[in-house]
C-alpha cells in the first residue's frame, strides 16, 4: 500500500487509498471478524486443550489431533468420512458441473425464450435445503414414493414387452435407494445436484455471454460445427469459469451437512454409508462426555486448514490463466 | 412522556419483591398444563417458562455459567446431566421427597464422582411392544407369553398379508429401542447390567450376542427394505393398521391415538429368546433440579421437594399423559396404565442409554450404526458386538 497512489485529505493530511476507501470494507471487516475469525481462533484454543465437561482443563498441545488421527474410533470414522467427502465432490464435478456446463451451452444457443428456461433452472434453488431434502425424501420413499411407483409399472411394462417377444426376465429397476449403503450417496449426490444445477449454470452462462460473437462466427465462416465451436472455442475461453466453479463446489462439499443429515441422519445412514466430515463433526461436537469440544474442535481446525489450504493452491495453480478479450 | 412510563415500569419491575422462583423447562408445548399443575402449590409463587428445545441446553448452560440461571430448571438425565453436576452448578438434594423413588430412578441425577443427588425425576419412557388389537382378534391370535409363539404370531399375521412388526432402521436411533424391546430379556436383563457395569461381563458375552441374533432372526417379520424406511414411515405403517405391532417407547401410544381414534392399542412385553423372560426396559426422561445460583435456596427447595410428591406426579400425569416414577401414581390414561402395569412387573434399564452415554461415541449411536449393518448383512451379530464392546472400552471403565 505504501507505494500505491495517494490523496490528500481536506486537512492536507496524505490518506492512502487503504484508509480512504476504509467505511466501504471496514464494516464488512468487522463483522467477518467478530463472527468468522474470533470463532475460528477460538476453536483453534479449545483444540489445544483438555476439556472435562464445559470446563477447560489442562493444555495438551496437539493430542486432541493425535488422538483423532491415530486412535479408534475416530481415526476409523475420520477417514471414512473423508472418502465420502471426495466422492460426493469427484460426483457433483461429473453430475451437477458437467449438466450446468451442458445446459448453459444449450440455453446460450437459443434465440427465444433463454429467460424462461433460465429461471425454471433457477427454481429450485429458491428452496432451502432442508425443504429439498424432505422433498426428495417424499419422492424416494420406498412405500409410496412416486419414483419407485413409476419405476415398478416400468419394470412391468418392460417385462410384459419381453414376454410378448418370448423372453422371461423380470427386471428391477425399483431400489430402496436410500436405504441401501450403494446407492445412497449416490442418491443425495443426484439431489443436491438438482438442487444446485443452477449455480454453475448461470456463472457458466454470463461467461458464455462475455466471449465476443466475432470469434464464433469467425470459427462457424471457417466450417467449424457446433461441437468444434464448444471444443476448440468456448470450452478453452470458460477455464477461469471452470476453475471457481469448481474450487467452490470443493468448499461446497467438503463443508456438505445438511441436506445429509435431513435425508440420512447424523450417522450417515444405512450403516455410515453416507458419513461425511460435516456429520462426523456434528455426532462429535455435539455428543457427550469430555471429548466432544476437544475432539470436535481439533476436526473442526483440521477441516477448515484443510479446506483453506487446497482451495488455496487450486487458485494459485489456474490463476495465470487469466482470459483477457482485447 | 413514553419514554418515563416506560423507565418507572421497569423500576417497578426490577424492585418487586423477590418472592418469585424461576422455573424453567424445554416443554414448549405443556406451558398452559404447567401452569395448571402450578396452581395447587401453596407455597412461592413460581413464575414457568419454556424455552425451545433445541436450544435449552446452550441457554441453561451459558446462563449457570454467568450465575443467571432460574431458581429451578428441568435437567436432562444420565450422561445429558452430567456436565451441570460435575460443573457444580446444581445443588446436591437432601429433601424428604427423595423417598418416593426407587434408587435406580435416582441414578438419572446421581453424580458419579460423589454419589449424591441432584434432582427429582419427573417422567420415565418404558419401552415395550405395541399391538393392535382388532389384528390380532381378527386372526385370532393370542399375546405370546413365549419366544416360539411369539415367532408363531410373526408368522400368522405375514401370511394374512399384513406385515407383522412396523421399524424404521433408516433412523437409527430406533435400533437400540428395537434392540432393547426384544434382547433385553435375552441378555439376562439385570444381572447383565451388573455384569458389564463391574466389569465381569462384556458385550461379547454369548448371551448379548444371542439378543443381537434374535433382532437378525425377526429381520423377515419386518417391512421390506427396513434400511430405507424412515421412522415417520414406520408410524404411519401402524396407524394405517398396514403393520400389527410396532416395538416402541411410552411416548407413542398419545401420537397414534391422536392420528387414528379407532386404533385399539394394547401392549406387552416381548418373551426372551432362550428364556421366555417377559422384561419390559425404561428410562428416566429427565428432572427437575434447583440451581446453585438459586437466591432463595429454602423456597426453591421447598418447591422440588413438592415436584417430587405424589400431589404433583398425579396431576403431573393427569394434565400431561406421561408416566411419573414417583411411588404412589397411577395413570388415569389405560394404555399408559397397562404400560405402568408391565413396568410393575419386570423391567430393566435401558442399558445403552442409561450407562453408556457418559462419552463420545454413545452406545446408540454405535450400536444403531452396526444394526444398521447386521439389516444389510454386512456385519454378523458377534461383529456388532465386539465393534461395540471396542468403542465403548474407549471411554468406558468398568468399576472393579
Amino acid at each position: 500500500m505504501a507505494n500505491s497512489q495517494t490523496v490528500t485529505s481536506r486537512r492536507g493530511r496524505k490518506l492512502s487509498p487503504f484508509w480512504r476507501y476504509a467505511p466501504f470494507w471496514l464494516p464488512a471487516f468487522v463483522l467477518y471478524s467478530i463472527f468468522i475469525v474470533y470463532p475460528l481462533a477460538t476453536a483453534v484454543g479449545y483444540s489445544l486443550f483438555a476439556w472435562d465437561g464445559l470446563q477447560r482443563g489442562a493444555f495438551v498441545g496437539l493430542d486432541n489431533f493425535v488422538t483423532l488421527l491415530t486412535e479408534d474410533p475416530w481415526r476409523r470414522n475420520l477417514w471414512r468420512a473423508f472418502r465420502h467427502n471426495i466422492a460426493f465432490f469427484a460426483g457433483t464435478m461429473l453430475v451437477q458441473n458437467t449438466l450446468a456446463l451442458f445446459f448453459a451451452v444449450v440455453l446460450h444457443s437459443l434465440k427465444r425464450g433463454r429467460q424462461f428456461w433460465q429461471n425454471l433452472f433457477f427454481m429450485p434453488h429458491l428452496l432451502s435445503t432442508v425443504l429439498v431434502g424432505i422433498l426428495w425424501d417424499l419422492i424416494l420413499n420406498p412405500l409410496f414414493g412416486p419414483l419407485n411407483q413409476a419405476l415398478r409399472m416400468l419394470e412391468n411394462g418392460i417385462s410384459n414387452i419381453l414376454g410378448v417377444v418370448g423372453i422371461n426376465a423380470s427386471i428391477k429397476l425399483a431400489y430402496p435407494w436410500l436405504g441401501l449403503p450403494e446407492t445412497a450417496l449416490a442418491t443425495i449426490v443426484v439431489v443436491n445436484a438438482w438442487a444446485w444445477l443452477s449455480f454453475p449454470m448461470m456463472i457458466f452462462l454470463a461467461n458464455l455471454g462475455s466471449i465476443p460473437k466475432g470469434y464464433l462466427e469467425a470459427a462457424t465462416l471457417d466450417g467449424a460445427n457446433n461441437w468444434q465451436v464448444f471444443r476448440h472455442i468456448q470450452l478453452p475461453l470458460l477455464r477461469p469459469a471452470i476453475t471457481i466453479v469448481s474450487v467452490l463446489t470443493f468448499i461446497g462439499n467438503f463443508n456438505a451437512f445438511e441436506l445429509i443429515f435431513v435425508m440420512a441422519g447424523s450417522g450417515g445412514s444405512p450403516g455410515g454409508s453416507t458419513d461425511v466430515l460435516g456429520t462426523f463433526f456434528y455426532r462429535t461436537a455435539f455428543g457427550t462426555g469430555s471429548e466432544r469440544i476437544a475432539i470436535g474442535s481439533a476436526l473442526a481446525v483440521l477441516m477448515f486448514s484443510f479446506i483453506a489450504l487446497t482451495s488455496f493452491i487450486a487458485l494459485r495453480i489456474f490463476r495465470s490463466e487469466k482470459v483477457v478479450y482485447d | 412522556m413514553r419514554i418515563i412510563s416506560l423507565l418507572t415500569a421497569l423500576l417497578l419491575l426490577a424492585s418487586a419483591p423477590a418472592q418469585t422462583l424461576d422455573m424453567w423447562s424445554w416443554r414448549t408445548e405443556d406451558v398452559e398444563a404447567y401452569e395448571n399443575i402450578l396452581q395447587n402449590y401453596e407455597g412461592t409463587n413460581v413464575n414457568f417458562e419454556a424455552f425451545l428445545n433445541t436450544e435449552y441446553n446452550t441457554l441453561v448452560s451459558t446462563s449457570l455459567q454467568a450465575d443467571e440461571a432460574a431458581d429451578v430448571v428441568q435437567t436432562r438425565s444420565y450422561g445429558g446431566v452430567m456436565d451441570w453436576i460435575d460443573g457444580g452448578y446444581l445443588l446436591p438434594l437432601e429433601v424428604a421427597a427423595l423417598d418416593n423413588y426407587s434408587p435406580t430412578a435416582l441414578d438419572a441425577v446421581r453424580s458419579r464422582e460423589n454419589g449424591q443427588v441432584y434432582g427429582v425425576p419427573f417422567a420415565i419412557q418404558v419401552l415395550q411392544m405395541y399391538y393392535n388389537k382388532a389384528i390380532f382378534a381378527e386372526l385370532g391370535l393370542e399375546v405370546p407369553t413365549t419366544w416360539d409363539e411369539f415367532i408363531a404370531v410373526n408368522e400368522a399375521i405375514a401370511d394374512a398379508g399384513y406385515i407383522p412388526m412396523s421399524l424404521t432402521a433408516r433412523d437409527a436411533w430406533m435400533l437400540p429401542i428395537f434392540h432393547s424391546v426384544i434382547g433385553a430379556g435375552t441378555y439376562g436383563g439385570n444381572a447383565f447390567v451388573e455384569g458389564i457395569l463391574s466389569g465381569e461381563a462384556t458385550f461379547e458375552d454369548p448371551a448379548f450376542v444371542e439378543s443381537l441374533q434374535a433382532i437378525k432372526d425377526l429381520q423377515p417379520f419386518l417391512p421390506p427394505d427396513v434400511t430405507a424406511v424412515s421412522y415417520t414411515d414406520s408410524q404411519n405403517l401402524f396407524i394405517n393398521e398396514f403393520a400389527a405391532m410396532f416395538p416402541g417407547g411410552s411416548w407413542e401410544g398419545a401420537f397414534f391415538a391422536d392420528q387414528n381414534p379407532d386404533l385399539d392399542l394394547g401392549v406387552f412385553a416381548v418373551p426372551a429368546k432362550g428364556t421366555d423372560e417377559q422384561l419390559v426396559s425404561w428410562f428416566v426422561d429427565g428432572a427437575w433440579a434447583v440451581t446453585a445460583n438459586t437466591e432463595d435456596e429454602d423456597s426453591a427447595l421447598e418447591f422440588v421437594n413438592w415436584l417430587g410428591s405424589p400431589a404433583f406426579g398425579q396431576l403431573f400425569t393427569d394434565e400431561l399423559a406421561q408416566i411419573s416414577p414417583i411411588a404412589g401414581v397411577t395413570p388415569t390414561d389405560p394404555l399408559l396404565n397397562d404400560i405402568v402395569t408391565l413396568w410393575n412387573e419386570a423391567a430393566t434399564p435401558y442399558m445403552l442409554l442409561v450407562h453408556f452415554r457418559y462419552g463420545t461415541p454413545s452406545g446408540t449411536t454405535v450400536i444403531g450404526e452396526s444394526i444398521q449393518n447386521l439389516f444389510l448383512d454386512n456385519m454378523s451379530p458377534a461383529e456388532v458386538a465386539s465393534d461395540l464392546q471396542a468403542q465403548m472400552a474407549t471411554w468406558f471403565t468398568p468399576s472393579q
